[in-house]
């Protein structure tokens, strides 16, 4: 995905006809994944269908874009990287840990660099680092995406 | 009534800080919690303060072991961004010095795991074994870690001595078949330690998205290099040993099996390696990188090293993001020791072969 596409405002529609990856329905195959992008991402309802398609959670990338943070979801289904990436709101984004425990480590270790609130999680100890210290650390002040 | 026993940062079975709590009942561990992040180096953060020349140094520090897997996978995002083929002697060099690095990785571990389980003349062979593995990546690269090999575009040292690195091949996967794999796989005193201990489901791994010889001890037949391949995998012919029982010994028997399958992909490599350039030209030392995101994965030793690059289009890049093999499998300690004896708990956390230098970054 290259960096002059932005997020889009796309709402993605969790079927078997969105793992045909088309560009009509927001894929772009770039630089080792497929990538598609929405604003206000489901990503309960990503978990939901990327799990029961037997996919595998990979890894949560987070990048500073200004005062939010763009989260961009890597997902293996069958060796193809499949990317998703969202926004979050006003720091926030919904955690599904609950349903695919393998998010969890990722979930947390966001929280700590980034500030991200991941809402609905039960569990909010430090992973990296020791208790008492403020999270954001990879936070920049004014910077730009 | 529980009681609980804190285990580590300093840990007696591993030389890696990291803290363990158990809850146990009796001799019976019932649950457990884990603490990480004592060799938190920010490493993600200090890579967007350096060129891409100096994150490959940088990355290689991830991880003592397997150091050229996180400096050739962050290569080939760069590469990726770059658009440079690289050159295909170079991606045989790159294959044989992942092989090399995964028999040193698993040479290791089994040496761990025979102190652990009490075996220590086996231990002691598996070191001596490991010096041999460890003197060939110096006759490569110079170095016995970190070895520098990786370039942007290749790699900076051609391979030359064929027939050396064959001998030693030859004489490892001997003294692997004559000795360690019998004890590994049929000794009485390995298998009543190992086997029904630390068990992990297919369905737990999946869940928890494991990776690596741990996943495949599992049932999960998943390998980049069958699945996603990338360098030349494709063209190597080796089997992915997989075990479904999911325990201690399913480990021991999947990384064992492994090392013979190293031997034989490396004497392919020396074998079809063509002649030609070993790196591809991209111009200045800071080169300035393509707009846009990259990522690449690689089969490591102890499973998926996965990498995230994004350029603006300068000689720094804007993020780098590293998710390491142990990051992904650790947290299933927590289901490996419910309902194991105390005893056996160092035994099980060590047969995920975790690397805390690795998860902390």
């Amino acid at each position: 995905m290259s960096e002059e596409v932005s997020v889009q405002e796309r709402e993605v529609s969790f079927g078997r006809a969105l793992l045909e990856l088309r560009a009509e329905d927001g894929w772009e195959n770039s630089n080792g994944a497929h990538w598609i992008s929405a604003d206000s991402l489901d990503v309960r309802a990503m978990a939901t269908f990327m799990t029961a398609q037997g996919a595998r959670f990979m890894a949560l990338t987070a990048t500073q874009n200004e005062d939010e943070t763009q989260l961009d979801y890597h997902w293996d289904l069958r060796g193809t990287v499949l990317a998703f990436s969202t926004t979050t709101h006003q720091g926030r984004c919904v955690s599904f840990a609950d349903l695919c425990p393998g998010v969890d480590w990722a979930e947390r270790e966001t929280y700590e660099y980034f500030a991200v609130e991941f809402t609905g999680r039960d569990n909010n100890k430090p992973l990296m680092l020791r208790p008492g210290l403020e999270a954001g650390l990879n936070r920049r002040q004014g910077k730009k995406s | 009534m529980s009681y609980r026993i804190p285990i580590g940062p300093f840990h007696p079975a591993l030389e890696e800080p990291y803290k363990l709590d158990l809850v146990c009942e009796g001799e019976t561990v019932i649950g457990a919690e884990l603490h990480v992040g004592f060799n938190f180096r920010n490493i993600e953060y200090l890579a967007e303060r350096r060129n891409y020349q100096q994150v490959i140094a940088l990355v290689e520090r991830v991880c003592g072991i397997c150091s050229n897997v996180h400096s050739v996978t962050f290569c080939l995002t760069v590469e990726r961004l770059l658009g440079v083929e690289v050159p295909e002697r170079a991606q045989y060099i790159r294959v044989a010095m992942a092989e090399l690095e995964r028999l040193h990785s698993h040479i290791l571990w089994c040496g761990i795991a025979a102190k652990l389980i009490g075996f220590k003349t086996m231990f002691m062979s598996c070191f001596a074994m490991r010096e041999k593995v460890m003197d060939t990546l110096e006759l490569i690269s110079g170095n016995r870690v970190n070895y520098g090999m990786n370039c942007i575009g290749g790699v900076v040292r051609d391979i030359t001595e064929h027939a050396m690195i064959l001998e030693i091949v030859n004489s490892i996967e001997r003294e692997l078949i004559g000795s360690i794999i019998p004890v590994f796989t049929t000794d009485s005193t390995v298998r009543e330690r190992c086997e029904g201990i630390g068990i992990l489901t297919k369905e737990q791994a999946q869940a928890m998205g494991l990776v690596g010889p741990l996943a495949r001890a599992s049932g999960v037949a998943q390998d980049l290099r069958k699945d996603a391949p990338y360098m030349v995998y494709d063209r190597l012919e080796f089997d992915v040993p997989v075990q479904t029982s999911g325990d201690v010994a399913a480990r021991l028997v999947v990384r064992a099996l492994e090392l013979i399958e190293s031997c034989k992909i490396l004497r392919q490599v020396m074998r079809d390696m063509p002649e030609g350039p070993i790196a591809a030209s991209t111009g200045s030392p800071r080169l300035k990188v393509p707009a846009g995101t990259a990522v690449a994965r690689i089969e490591a030793p102890r499973g998926e090293v996965f990498y995230a690059v994004t350029s603006n289009g300068t000689d720094i890049p804007q993020r780098v993001k590293v998710r390491t093999p142990t990051f992904a499998n650790m947290p299933s300690m927590q289901w490996a020791v419910v309902g194991a004896q105390l005893a056996d708990a160092p035994l099980i956390q060590a047969s995920i072969d975790p690397c805390y230098s690795c998860t902390d970054r």
